[in-house]
């Protein structure tokens, strides 16, 4: 019940992702032609693309925060704290380099397949690694594995990261505030990891979109 | 100012597209390439442009080389086959999109090109709406907008009627007349023959005459 609960969470990221997915993927199924004609420099397109990109990203994330407090505000009393502000902080970055890899992933991955299969594929990925936040419990509670120290599984899983309640912090009130039962998972860590994991695919989508060879005028219809 | 094109071979999926060619261009003149389909006309100008990379050869511009010195042709102005626009912009809005990203030329001379490929620069209808000849003449508009150098059309009076083909012609010509180098790939034999200082004729990837 809770990963559907959770997978269910992510499905405004999964629809703002089927916006964000064409952000610079459309220029290849239109008119690269006459785009990247006048583009000598792509590294240089592709830069101010993707800080379109994160523009809109944290755009969406601000919106979907902002709604939830007002929620919050209306329905219960909402005392303000550091610890809080800064889990809201924190919340809103992983967040945001999530959603921004997941669409910097669609756009890349449809330059070769297509936007469906792409959205696809990203969107499977997605649903597959939230699935697996249960494994350490399934592994312990139908095979007996236990897994020590508790967490070390969930260090490879990078939706785990999403999970602010599943993580330490070196600042004792924000500690405090999360009682988090693992021991492995810090949230400055998950914040590094996820912006490695955004540089990689940066620099791997300038690498694809310098070499691409512009074959076809349309990706989408052959 | 020349295109000089030696020994240029690509191949993709193991099949040669484009097989030891070689030019020698020259501006104020238009080149013509015929062939059937699949001869290698539209990968041939995707190649000289830069938009595709080349297996062997070399491609220069005035001395200067092609993936080496620039990436793509600079001063540009190509259409190619089946290339499309953003379908839900209007036509100036997506000159000026793409007007945009080179900072050369303003909305004046987006409208003057527009109005001189036969279209209406105050039509607010998208892209997607036009018919066949519309899209063409837009097309051929944002290849000319920015008075470029070297022109690349790809069978630039398809889906056109008799005066769309008039008028185009008379640009090209006009084109010429202003000293720009104009490679023009088409089936029609009139295009070539009231055109093209110099016709090549190419069959698999090859340029046989």
């Amino acid at each position: 019940m809770e990963l559907v609960d959770f997978n269910i969470r992510l499905v405004p990221s999964l629809i703002v992702e089927q916006y964000l997915c064409l952000s610079f993927y459309h220029h290849f199924c239109t008119a690269s032609v006459y785009v990247f004609s006048r583009c000598p420099k792509r590294t240089k397109w592709y830069v101010k693309e993707c800080l379109s990109l994160w523009g809109g990203v944290c755009l969406f994330e601000s919106m979907e925060l902002i709604s939830v407090l007002i929620v919050a505000l209306i329905r219960y009393q909402v005392l303000w704290d550091t610890a809080g502000v800064a889990l809201l902080l924190y919340h809103f970055v992983l967040f945001s380099l999530w959603l921004f890899l997941m669409s910097m992933g669609i756009n890349l991955l449809a330059i070769y397949c297509g936007s469906g299969s792409a959205f696809a594929s990203v969107a499977v990925i997605q649903v597959f690694f939230v699935t697996l936040l249960g494994c350490e419990d399934m592994a312990e509670r139908y095979w007996n594995i236990n897994i020590q120290p508790e967490g070390a599984l969930l260090n490879w899983n990078p939706a785990a990261h999403l999970v602010l309640g599943w993580q330490h912090s070196s600042l004792e009130k924000i500690d405090q505030a999360l009682h988090s039962p693992y021991e492995t998972m810090g949230l400055n860590d998950s914040v590094l990891i996820y912006f490695c994991i955004c540089l990689v695919i940066f620099v791997l989508g300038a690498a694809i979109v310098n070499r691409h060879d512009l074959l076809l005028s349309d990706v989408e219809m052959g | 100012m020349e295109l000089i094109v030696k020994n240029v071979c690509k191949s993709i999926r193991r099949k040669e597209i484009l097989t030891d060619i070689n030019l020698q261009l020259c501006s104020g003149k238009i080149y013509g390439f015929m062939g059937k389909n699949g001869s290698g006309k539209t990968m041939l100008f995707r190649a000289l442009s830069g938009l595709i990379s080349i297996d062997s050869g070399t491609i220069s511009w005035n001395g200067k080389m092609l993936h080496k010195d620039f990436s793509i042709l600079p001063n540009l102005g190509i259409t190619i086959e089946n290339a499309g626009l953003y379908p839900k912009l209007t036509g100036v809005q997506n000159l000026l999109y793409l007007a945009d990203l080179t900072h050369r030329i303003g909305k004046e001379e987006i409208n003057k090109a527009i109005t001189r490929v036969g279209l209406d620069p105050q039509d607010k209808r998208t892209f997607g709406k036009y018919s066949m000849g519309m899209k063409q003449r837009l097309s051929i508009a944002q290849a000319i907008m920015e008075k470029p150098d070297i022109i690349m059309l790809d069978e630039p009076t398809n889906g056109l009627d008799k005066s769309g083909v008039e008028e185009i012609r008379k640009i090209m010509l006009e084109e010429k007349e202003r000293g720009a180098l104009i490679l023009l790939a088409s089936h029609s034999e009139e295009d070539m023959r009231l055109l093209a200082d110099q016709i090549y004729e190419m069959e698999n990837g090859h340029i046989v005459r």
